[in-house]
């Protein structure tokens, strides 16, 4: 029958848009999405991009804030010092990479291919770092290194102070990050590789440089511009061991809190954004390949035992298991020696930080304020905001448009987000300079900091509940937020605890961009770490960090226990 | 049963009513104006092979993505642009989509909650609708504990809980074994006649379509190709597309002669005279026949000519035999041919033999020639 026959149904469009027709007849809901979305932007973009446009514009302008184009870049290159700091932190970052790079795939490689014993327990020992500030690792090679040091002599001469005590430092620092990535690298690949080349009679050999290799590429690429940019961009470790050897990070430190250059400060910033900017996006461009090749995997691989490789890695996992617990150890030990070298007494005696620093214990019960209000607050944030980028039903283009914002922080170094911020919140002239010089912006700053990785685990943990939840339950005329809380929520509780424990964890570590933000009265555990080791406390500076590595295990085996607990009451639903 | 909306159409307006509808995903167009009408009561299947729209267009009835242009109306009222909550259907996924964190009976009771129903009024009605869908004391489980099968009875029941007045249905069997999908197939349309619940159900599987549909909309390439009753459908394909979708079928690919005739290769097949006329001289055309139509017994009573045929192939498939057979080494004329057992063994037939057939004019379908492998739009 034709529309015609039909009296009433004329099939015409109504006049007006379909657009406009569709918004006025959104439900409640929708508006609260709608709000909801761009609350959430507007606070990225307050909090991040215009932080940054900040930075961009404080870099063309004098300190009297007068617009005087690109002199401060020319007076940049002018200056000799300035632009042997460039190749210096070139050289130590590329070294760095290679070493670690190189460390982390043999070790890596002993976890997935071969049939050595105690691989969990590597594995867990290999994520030490991760729960100590980059200052820790420094001031360690300082006791077994320094001008006192215990095994000064392995050095044959050369000074600990300088590139060689930035490396060592840096491979200690990023080793968990980069051997996390490799392992994953190698263990996704099909056996059936493997299985074909050994009936053609390959030799090993070539089965590794033709099949192992070439399948774990990408995450080997990856690996490499992490570790690229986690030494590039760190502050603690060059700013504690480095000595005279200047790179990018500390010159920053110095232009602004050192010589209050805000101008120099910003141009460092942009100089030290550029590498950061270019790993981010290499990195980017390899994970989507890799996700490719994931998805043609089909059988998983299992090793057979073959006695010289398996003894060979398992010595060389005991090395360097040795060499991650001896500097975690050595900080330990210095930090209840009594006084070094003099008296090697143990006692707490410097742990009773209020006797040297007026912030003593006062900064530590800061850091743990502020790691909480940023795990339960970024958390919060974090969630909603993946949960309307994967779950949202209108406003496509605008969904999009934050995930990319989202993705953003990623690529800005700790510091120039901390410098960027002064630039930003600083003016009298911004109504959001309340904030500055309070918690509030230490938190704000390192929830933007670490946004990218705790949103892409939210998104990824939204992504595997199924994509009709919402159709369901709209179906069934119940409001979007009733579902997401009463299944969303529920389902993602280990996602939801893991960002939690990440936040907490990076909260108490990090000083990179909090350390321009902080006033006396918020002063950070890590950061007091910093002043301790500046005026020469370094015992007093090693306890500090091992309170501060306390504390992250405490976090850490809590979680371990939550989620333990929560698989047991839960076991009727959740699967694993 | 037969209901024919194209013929008799009757005053009142129909249950559901699709103008023009089209949707676009960026330059890619999904649906081209879809015009269909729903009758109140039917179960109506779309289908059609992968990507060719389907759940595209039911998403737009349930306004979950709305349409780009054309006008939607349910009795009469027009939804077009209504959000989904604000329309009346319940839904079914072929991934199920339970809330794994919660019991069999609270999933049900989902959208009953949110109504502000009386407890006991909920848990009754949970009782009755576990007990309707055969699943009665099932109220603790956790969706993880049942079948997939059972699972999918859940989903049913949480979507008629709040007794909508349209059940849309998006694969609801695909992703189950073949044994469970045939009873749940039975199952799920007696649920559905003695409700009287009109529904939409789509599906890839012309044999889950043919079984279950009071009406069938086959469509290709974001089109409806047909639209009529699985009898029809099956007997009277309007084109060489449809004709390939529904069951098997073999394609004779031959140029019209004189006399109403077509030739395929060495074969000369003669057409009914009303198909005939269709044609001219020189025509490419496709005649299509069913397996189960090739004529073996009692030749005489066609006027169709007969035709010897060397049997080049047989398989047999259990109930019956699938046959092979071609005129003399001629590839182009090859004929797939259903034999029962009992005819298998009354012609003695065996691979190598020589039989001769039938091509009954009145079986035939034949069709304008427009390329390659039945596709037609
Ligand atoms: N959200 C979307 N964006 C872009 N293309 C889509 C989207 N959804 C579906 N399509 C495309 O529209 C076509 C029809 O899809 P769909 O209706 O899901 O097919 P069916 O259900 O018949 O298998 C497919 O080609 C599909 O790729
Ligand atoms: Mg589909």
């Amino acid at each position: 029958m034709s529309a015609a026959d039909i009296p009433g149904a004329t099939g015409l469009e109504p006049p007006g848009s379909p657009a406009l027709r569709r918004l006025r007849a959104l439900k409640a809901e929708s508006w609260i999405m709608l709000a909801g979305i761009l609350a959430i932007f507007a606070a990225l973009l307050a909090f991040l991009a215009l932080p940054l446009y900040a930075l961009l514009k404080k870099s063309v302008e004098d300190d009297k804030g007068a617009f005087v184009g690109l002199i401060n870049f020319q007076e940049y290159f002018a200056s000799a010092g300035l632009v042997t700091s460039i190749g210096n932190s070139l050289t130590i970052a590329f070294l760095t990479m290679v070493i670690s790079c190189t460390l982390a795939f043999t070790f890596a490689y002993g976890l997935t291919r071969t049939c050595m014993p105690f691989k969990r327990m590597f594995r867990a020992l290999a994520t030490i770092p991760i729960l100590a500030p980059s200052l820790l690792p420094a001031i360690s090679l300082i006791y077994l290194f320094g001008n006192q040091g215990v095994i000064k002599g392995l050095l044959f001469g050369e000074s600990i102070y300088g590139p060689i005590g930035i490396m060592i430092a840096m491979v200690f620092y990023i080793f968990p990050h980069v051997m996390m990535i490799m392992v994953t690298a190698l263990s996704t690949t099909d056996a059936r590789l493997y299985e074909a080349a050994d009936a053609l009679g390959t030799r090993p050999m070539r089965v590794f440089f033709t099949i192992t290799i070439p399948g774990a590429i990408y995450g080997i690429v990856s690996a490499m511009v992490v570790a690229f940019t986690l030494t590039i961009t760190d502050f603690g470790v060059p700013k504690v061991i480095g000595g005279q050897y200047n790179v990018l990070a500390t010159d920053i430190y110095k232009q602004v809190v050192g010589q209050q250059n805000f101008s120099m400060g910003a141009v460092v910033g942009l100089v030290l954004l550029i590498p950061a900017v270019f790993s981010f996006l290499i990195d980017r461009h390899v994970q989507k390949k890799q996700v490719a090749l994931l998805s043609a995997r089909a059988v998983p691989f299992h090793p057979k035992p073959h006695k010289m490789r398996d003894t060979g890695l398992l010595i060389f996992c005991i090395l360097m298991s040795v060499f991650l617990i001896g500097i975690l150890g050595m900080a330990a030990y210095a930090s209840f020696v009594t006084f070094w070298p003099y008296d090697l007494s143990l006692s707490l005696v410097n742990y009773d930080f209020d006797r040297v620093d007026p912030n003593g214990w006062s900064s530590f019960y800061n850091s743990l304020k502020m790691a909480g209000f940023t795990a339960v607050i970024g958390v919060t944030i974090i969630f909603l905001g993946a949960y309307m980028v994967e779950k949202g039903q209108n406003f496509p283009k605008l969904r999009g448009l934050f995930h990319m914002l989202a993705i953003v922080p990623m690529a800005v170094p700790g510091l120039v987000l901390g410098l960027a911020y002064v630039f930003f919140f600083s003016r009298p002239e911004n109504p959001l300079s309340v904030f500055y010089s309070t918690m509030a912006i230490l938190v704000v700053c390192t929830i933007v900091h670490f946004y990218t990785v705790s949103h892409l685990t939210m998104l990824t943990a939204l992504k595997q509940i199924d994509k009709e939840f919402e159709s369901v339950s709209s179906s069934l005329k119940v409001p979007f937020y009733r579902t997401m809380f009463r299944v969303h929520v529920p389902i993602c509780l280990p996602a939801i605890s893991e960002v939690m424990m990440y936040l907490f964890v990076n909260a108490m570590t990090t000083v990179s961009a909090v350390v321009f933000l902080y006033s006396p009265d918020t002063k950070l555990a890590a950061i007091t770490v910093l002043n301790l080791d500046d005026v020469g406390d370094t015992a007093e500076a090693a306890a500090m960090s091992m309170v501060i590595v306390a504390t992250s295990v405490t976090v850490r085996v809590a979680h371990g226990l939550l989620m333990r607990g929560m698989n047991a009451r839960h076991s009727a639903w959740r699967q694993r | 049963m037969a209901r024919k909306s194209k013929t008799k159409s009757p005053p009142k307006r129909a249950f559901l009513e699709i103008r023009d509808v089209s949707k676009k995903f960026g330059d890619f167009t999904a649906l081209t104006d879809i015009t269909l009408d729903i009758v109140e009561g039917e179960l109506i299947c779309f289908l059609g092979p992968s990507g060719c729209g389907k759940t595209t267009l039911l998403r737009a009835i349930a306004g979950l993505d709305y349409q780009t242009t054309g006008r939607i109306y349910q009795k009469g009222r027009d939804i077009s642009d209504a959000p989904p909550a604000d329309r009346d259907f319940g839904i079914v996924f072929q991934s199920y989509a339970l809330f794994p964190n919660m019991t069999v009976a609270k999933n049900i009771a989902y959208g009953l909650v949110n109504r502000r129903m009386a407890r006991k009024a909920v848990a009754d009605r949970v009782q009755e609708l576990l007990e309707l869908v055969g699943l009665p004391g099932s109220d603790d489980k956790f969706p993880a504990a049942l079948s997939g099968g059972q699972q999918q009875r859940v989903a049913l029941a949480r979507a008629l809980a709040t007794s909508p007045g349209m059940l849309l249905l998006d694969e609801p069997l695909s992703a189950l074994d073949a044994k469970v999908r045939e009873q749940l197939r039975h199952e799920l349309k007696d649920l559905q006649r003695s409700l009287g619940i009109t529904t939409v159900m789509v599906t890839h599987d012309q044999e889950e379509a043919l079984s279950m549909a009071d009406r069938i909309v086959v469509m290709s390439d974001g089109r409806i190709a047909q639209v009529g009753t699985p009898m029809e459908i099956y007997r009277n394909p309007v084109n060489a597309y449809v004709a390939d979708f529904i069951g098997s079928m073999n394609f004779l690919r031959g140029r019209m002669g004189a006399g109403g005739q077509v030739k395929v290769g060495r074969l000369k097949i003669a057409l009914p005279e009303g198909a005939a006329k269709q044609f001219a001289k020189g025509d490419d055309v496709v005649v299509c026949i069913r397996p189960e139509d090739v004529a073996v017994r009692n030749l005489e009573r066609f006027k169709a000519k007969k035709f010897t045929m060397t049997i080049n192939d047989v398989e047999f498939l259990g109930s019956f035999c699938r046959v092979t057979l071609d005129v003399d080494g001629d590839k182009d004329a090859e004929l797939v041919a259903d034999f029962s057992i009992n005819l298998m063994r009354d012609f003695n037939l065996v691979r190598g033999g020589k039989l001769d057939v039938a091509l009954p004019g009145r079986r035939l379908q034949v069709f304008r020639d427009e390329g390659q492998g039945g596709e037609e739009s």
